[in-house]
């Protein structure tokens, strides 16, 4: 009696193992530390090239000089664009890093057409850029 | 064993009131956060263009900047509020999972 019991107890069992393995929620892309690192690292980078620019002379800003590193950080932001265009329910994430590609865009721009930038002009794009990089880094440190 | 439903769902209720309550620090914590950078750029800002450091017309950039760092703030919030409530559904699953599993023997 019990064995028939347990043989007609199977099927349930094996059918609420899959309802409960296809029944988990998912609202957000899977947390990526690799990928958190990343942001940080190129928000430091950025941060950096400003700084230094501030620790320059005028003259000696010109936007050669810099250059590489405009394209060093313009690589590292569409990096991150890629990964992120490759993980499901991705739709905010896309949006910020939209938002920060564009900023950073007009950014090296900017300098490129004006050869040099004033000390307001860095502080201002120092703090801009960063308000552009720390929504970035906040949502993907709470898919953890 | 026994399997009281009613047990079962005030058990899953608990457990999403626990993780939203847990979570809602957090997303309080990044809006006053994001509110208070906010605050801090504008001044900046407003202290560059009134002594000469930035024209007017590179100004009203920023500001333009503002309202699309705006749009990302809230997209972040979006995204910490959606991770919240998957963590809570979750939970409520697994716990009415093992209620089931341990009904069933």
């Amino acid at each position: 009696m019990q064995r028939v019991i347990l043989q007609r107890k199977f099927p349930a069992i094996f059918l609420l193992l899959f309802l409960f393995s296809s029944c988990r929620v998912s609202l957000v892309p899977e947390y990526n530390a690799r990928l958190e690192t990343q942001i940080a690292d190129a928000a430091k980078a950025s941060d950096r090239l400003y700084i230094d620019l501030l620790g320059e002379e005028p003259l000696a800003r010109n936007y050669d000089k810099f250059q590489d590193r405009y394209n060093d950080l313009e690589a590292e932001i569409n990096s991150i664009e890629l990964i992120n265009q490759g993980r499901i329910k991705n739709d905010d994430f896309l949006v910020i890093i939209k938002n920060l590609k564009d900023a950073f865009q007009e950014a090296k721009e900017y300098h490129r057409e004006h050869k040099t930038l004033s000390n307001g002009e860095i502080k201002a794009y120092q703090a801009t850029l960063a308000g552009y990089w720390k929504p970035l880094y906040v949502a993907e440190r709470s898919l953890q | 064993m026994a399997f009281d439903i009613n047990e079962v769902f005030a058990q899953m209720l608990q457990a999403i009131k626990k993780t939203a309550k847990d979570d809602w620090g957090s997303i309080k914590e990044t809006a006053t956060n994001y509110f208070q950078d906010r605050k801090l750029r504008v001044e900046l800002l407003t202290s560059l263009m009134l002594h000469d450091e930035i024209d007017k017309e590179f100004f009203l950039k920023r500001l333009a900047d503002e309202k699309k760092i705006l749009e990302s703030e809230l997209h972040s919030v979006a995204i910490v509020t959606k991770a919240m409530a998957q963590k809570a559904a979750n939970a409520a699953i697994d716990l009415l999972q093992a209620a089931v599993f341990k009904a069933i023997g």
